[in-house]
């Protein structure tokens, strides 16, 4: 503790302490001494000695004041006091502190949310001053620039090292294999300007950016590294096919590098204009009216950001002025860059903290008032105590100190604990709503400004909840206080506690009926047999059109069959491969998007939605299952053969009533004709799903004649394990001169898992929420109950005189929190209940009003608000008779 | 029942204890309680100095340099604290003393005009 000041203050003062004893007793000894030459006793000298002296601790105290370093002592001492007091009642005081810390931690949560979401630079990113320019014409449109926009705000010298970049997804060929990869197409200056390091070997600069010498360069980042490369290291010097072009990895990027900005997340990097050069679409970075490249550059030094959009107008007037059809009316702006900077996730978190911020807030007014009351319990407890320091002589300033000193002390403590529990909410916030796996939130790491920003709200919820207790204390009058009856306490106070109380049951209730109402739907929903087996089934999804994919083109006619012939070779070769017992392939698989219908029509007239999905051979017989008439769409259903289709049990039902499907017509759409040859059994195709009769309308891929489909996914059922049937499937697609660039590789149950992530996420926040609402509505209760029971300590005691047990008291006590548990309860229900009829369309499968969900909240919340007044009620039945008595 | 002479003892004036406190020890240096003893004593019983303001007021008087404080041994060997005018507390108290001569004077004069009415 060499650190603290008040080392050598401690060590006078205890010297001056003693010393002052010392002189006060003196003075009695010599005082009785007299006494004593005058005939008395020694006991009767000594006594009357003190008595004419006063009181000694006064004295002492009065003359240290006298001493310089006074005011700093007593500051001292009274945090020693404060501290005292916290410890001698414990249950308040974590009460409090709980209180505060949850609110702080709220508050803090959104601070750092928001700090995170639409502040933090990309993982990798180690620059400061970093700005991104984009053009702007009504409105935010597309902050992309054209390439010799680019060149002309590099130029005009405004701005630090500009650099640019595109994303592009690229097809990698990596030792034969085909990957879809995105990556970003760069300028020399992109590693430079954001900061980034290697891992290995060395990133791009301006030399390279120049021309297309002797093949492309590319760095990659680290995931792609382990991931594609299948290395930890020494991945320099590997040669890529890139898009048909060859390239040679210089190095690795590293801090898990992914990008400046969060999305879409790259994982290579190669020189924008030898790349255009190579695959000869130079004249795109010519073209002046097309939005190609994101841009960030530094602020130069020593230059404001306002300086630099000032030349930047200057420029864009130019460029206006010279290139009237493209550049009318557009403007250059200059935003601070983060990894959300341009994004729309920046937009669109707005609404979504506002309501966080909202919630805060309530929370804030809710702590604020229940800390309030619980101080008010301890300054009720403290009259007469503070009535009997005044009585001995304390000023009011001095006792209101203390008080501020008391409040200060729980909410620093608070305050502390809350900012730690907080930065750990934030991140899980932030991963809740953020764009999901790939980008680079897992690298943030606490700042001070998130402890700052938590001591300030600590040291205003410490004005803000001491100040009525302190205030009080500073009306009372000394007198009545000292007086054994007396109990002096507003009664018009009470009403607006209780009220406070209720409201915050019905708060609560609301948000748990809700959480119980996303879980009940989500438990009924997942707990749905989905009708087939979904382990060892896995999902292999491909680029169709092979290496010239990356080209923005329609499909012909040709190619297509080719890649279909091509789908189902690789198909035919995945059966032929060891431990596969089934292939298919289809468009669609079950994941986190909306089933659209279609209208589905029997030659009869009858008319329903359906689901439509375009599957390949065998689709029944991979997932497992028979089906019930007819069979299975087979390799044989070719584009001039008949078209076919197969429908799901429930479809069947609904057009052919009490017929046999089978060879029946079917007008899919509005154009697409077929014969049913099949009837499936009324699984669940795309996974758990809310709609308990969905639907389906099964058609061969080789017989449709819509749009082609940009990805196909192969379905592969396998016995062994899934890193071998992974190898047979990536060699069977993406092997040979034309094999298929893969885009991703997952199992079926992964797949099904996210089909209910949506509700999974809003269970989350839910119970997260709701779990803070009762914790705060528990503590607000226990406040009150105290409270009262305080209040009512000489009726107990005249009760209990007339032959009441303790057992009526504490049941008296007990009942009247949960008559206010009750209301909150009925008013709560109410609430959710019309408000779920509302909203409550989220949890189809369960009706908005669901009996077990309410009736499960209403007696643990039953249960909560007798645990909560259960310690005032057990003090109440032992209420000293005598005592409270004696207070008439 | 307090006694008599109780009744009619007098609340000192605001600052009037430290210059009845360099008043006793210009007669020499003495403690706390002989201070007391003194100025009670000296006034006759009339004045009654409460311990909590004669020694916050030593100790005024100490930080200020007016007196100066040693630890001593008495002959009924009682350690005692005992107090010495300084040179500066002399000079205070001959100021003092010419304030306190003015203001009876002055006192003294309203007392007497008043009472001719």
């Amino acid at each position: 503790m060499a650190w603290w000041p008040s080392n050598w203050l401690r060590r006078g003062r205890r010297s001056l302490d003693r010393s002052i004893a010392d002189e006060l007793d003196a003075h009695i000894e010599m005082a009785a001494a007299s006494f004593m030459s005058e005939g008395m006793s020694a006991n009767e000298a000594h006594e009357r000695a003190r008595r004419e002296f006063g009181s000694v601790v006064e004295v002492r105290r009065l003359t240290r004041e006298v001493w310089r370093w006074a005011w700093l002592d007593q500051l001292w001492e009274d945090i020693r006091i404060g501290v005292r007091i916290l410890w001698t009642s414990p249950g308040v005081s974590a009460t409090a502190m709980l209180l505060i810390a949850l609110v702080i931690g709220g508050n803090t949560t959104v601070f750092a949310t928001v700090r995170m979401v639409l502040g933090s630079p990309a993982a990798g990113v180690n620059m400061d001053r970093l700005v991104m320019t984009a053009p702007v014409r009504q409105a935010f449109g597309e902050p992309f620039l054209s390439y010799p926009d680019f060149v002309d705000v590099s130029d005009g010298g405004a701005l630090d090292r500009p650099a640019a970049w595109t994303s592009e997804r690229l097809t990698i060929s990596v030792s034969g294999v085909a990957h879809a990869v995105t990556g970003a197409l760069v300028t020399g200056t992109f590693f430079d300007v954001l900061g980034v390091r290697s891992c290995e070997g060395r990133l791009l600069t301006p030399a390279d950016a120049q021309t297309y010498g002797d093949g492309l360069v590319a760095v990659v980042s680290e995931r792609f590294r382990r991931d594609r490369l299948g290395q930890e290291s020494s991945v320099v010097g590997q040669r890529l096919i890139v898009n048909g072009q060859s390239a040679t990895v210089v190095g690795v990027a590293c801090g898990g590098f992914r990008g400046a900005l969060l999305t879409p997340g790259e994982d290579i990097w190669i020189p924008l204009v030898p790349y255009y050069q190579a695959i000869g679409s130079e004249a795109s970075l010519l073209d002046r009216a097309q939005p190609l490249v994101l841009t960030v550059a530094a602020l130069p030094d020593g230059q404001s950001r306002d300086a630099t959009q000032l030349r930047l107008g200057t420029l864009a007037s130019v460029l206006a002025e010279r290139y009237p059809d493209s550049h009318a009316g557009q403007r250059l702006v200059v935003v601070p860059y983060s990894a959300t900077a341009v994004l729309p996730i920046a937009r669109m978190s707005g609404p979504f903290l506002a309501l966080l911020a909202a919630l805060t807030l309530v929370t804030v007014v809710l702590v604020s008032a229940n800390v309030a009351n619980l101080m008010l319990v301890r300054s009720l407890a403290r009259q007469r105590e503070v009535a009997l320091r005044q009585a001995l002589g304390a000023t009011r300033g001095r006792i209101l100190r203390l008080l501020v000193i008391e409040g200060l002390t729980v909410s620093l403590l608070a305050g502390a604990v809350a900012s730690s529990v907080a930065w750990a909410l934030a991140r899980a916030l932030v991963r809740l709503i953020g764009p999901g796996p790939g980008g680079g939130l897992d690298a943030l790491t606490p700042d001070w400004s998130l402890v700052a920003y938590a001591m300030a709200l600590a040291l205003t919820s410490t004005v803000a909840f001491t100040t009525a207790p302190a205030l009080r204390t500073w009306r009372q009058p000394v007198l009545p206080w000292l007086k054994a009856g007396e109990r002096p306490i507003a009664g018009s106070r009470s009403r607006a506690m209780n009220g406070l109380v209720v409201a915050q049951f019905a708060f609560s209730v609301l948000l748990l009926t809700s959480a119980g109402l996303a879980y009940r739907s989500l438990a009924l929903v997942t707990s749905r047999d989905v009708g087939f087996t979904t382990d060892r089934l896995l999902s292999v999804t491909v680029r169709l059109g092979g290496r010239d994919a990356y080209e923005d083109r329609t499909t012909t006619p040709a190619e297509r069959l080719r890649s279909l012939a091509r789908m189902e070779r690789a198909r035919e070769q995945v059966l032929t491969g060891g431990r596969i017992t089934g292939a298919t392939y289809l468009r669609r698989l079950p994941g986190a998007y909306l089933n659209t219908q279609i209208p589905v029509a029997s030659s009869g007239g009858h008319r329903v939605q359906a689901i439509r999905r375009v599957i390949g051979p065998d689709y029944l017989a991979t997932l497992g299952i028979a089906p019930v008439l007819g069979r299975d769409i087979a390799a044989s259903d070719q584009g001039e053969r008949p078209r076919v289709a197969v429908v799901n049990q429930h479809l069947a039902d609904t057009l052919w009533p009490g017929l046999s499907p089978i060879g029946q017509a079917i007008l899919v759409g509005t154009a697409e004709r077929a014969e049913v040859v099949g009837v499936a059994p009324n699984v669940f195709f795309d996974g758990p799903s809310h709609d308990p009769r969905p639907r389906y309308v099964f058609v061969a891929e080789a017989q449709d004649t819509g749009p082609p489909p940009i990805d196909l996914t192969l379905l592969v059922r396998h016995t062994g394990p899934v890193r071998e049937a992974a190898d047979i499937a990536g060699t069977a697609l993406g092997g040979g001169e034309d094999g298929l660039p893969i885009v991703a590789l997952a199992t079926m149950s992964e797949r099904l898992e996210q089909v209910t992530e949506n509700e999974r996420a809003i269970l989350r926040l839910l119970l997260v929420f709701a779990g803070i609402a009762l914790l705060v509505a528990t503590l607000g209760l226990y406040a009150v109950a105290a409270f009262h029971a305080g209040r009512r300590v000489r009726e107990f005691g005249v009760r209990l005189a007339l032959g009441a047990t303790g057992g009526d008291i504490g049941r008296d006590v007990l009942a009247s929190s949960v008559r206010l548990a009750a209301g909150g309860v009925l008013l709560g229900c109410a609430a959710s209940g019309a408000l779920a009829t509302v909203v409550g369309r989220q949890f189809i499968s369960v009706s908005p009003v669901d009996p077990p969900v309410y009736l499960a909240v209403a007696v643990s919340l039953a249960v909560i608000a007798i645990i909560a007044a259960l310690g005032p009620a057990l003090r109440a039945c032992r209420v000293d008779v005598l005592g409270a008595l004696r207070q008439e | 029942m307090p006694p008599p002479k109780y009744r009619s003892r007098l609340e000192l004036l605001q600052g009037t204890l430290d210059f009845l406190i360099l008043q006793v020890l210009r007669a020499g240096p003495r403690h706390g309680y002989g201070i007391s003893q003194a100025i009670n004593a000296g006034s006759d019983e009339v004045f009654k100095v409460d311990t909590g303001s004669l020694y916050p007021a030593l100790h005024r008087l100490e930080k200020r340099g007016w007196v100066t404080a040693s630890w001593q041994t008495s002959a009924n060997r009682q350690r005692t604290r005992v107090y010495r005018l300084t040179a500066a507390g002399r000079r205070q108290l001959s100021a003092e003393h010419s304030r306190w001569q003015q203001f009876v004077g002055a006192v003294s004069a309203l007392l007497g005009r008043t009472s001719e009415v």
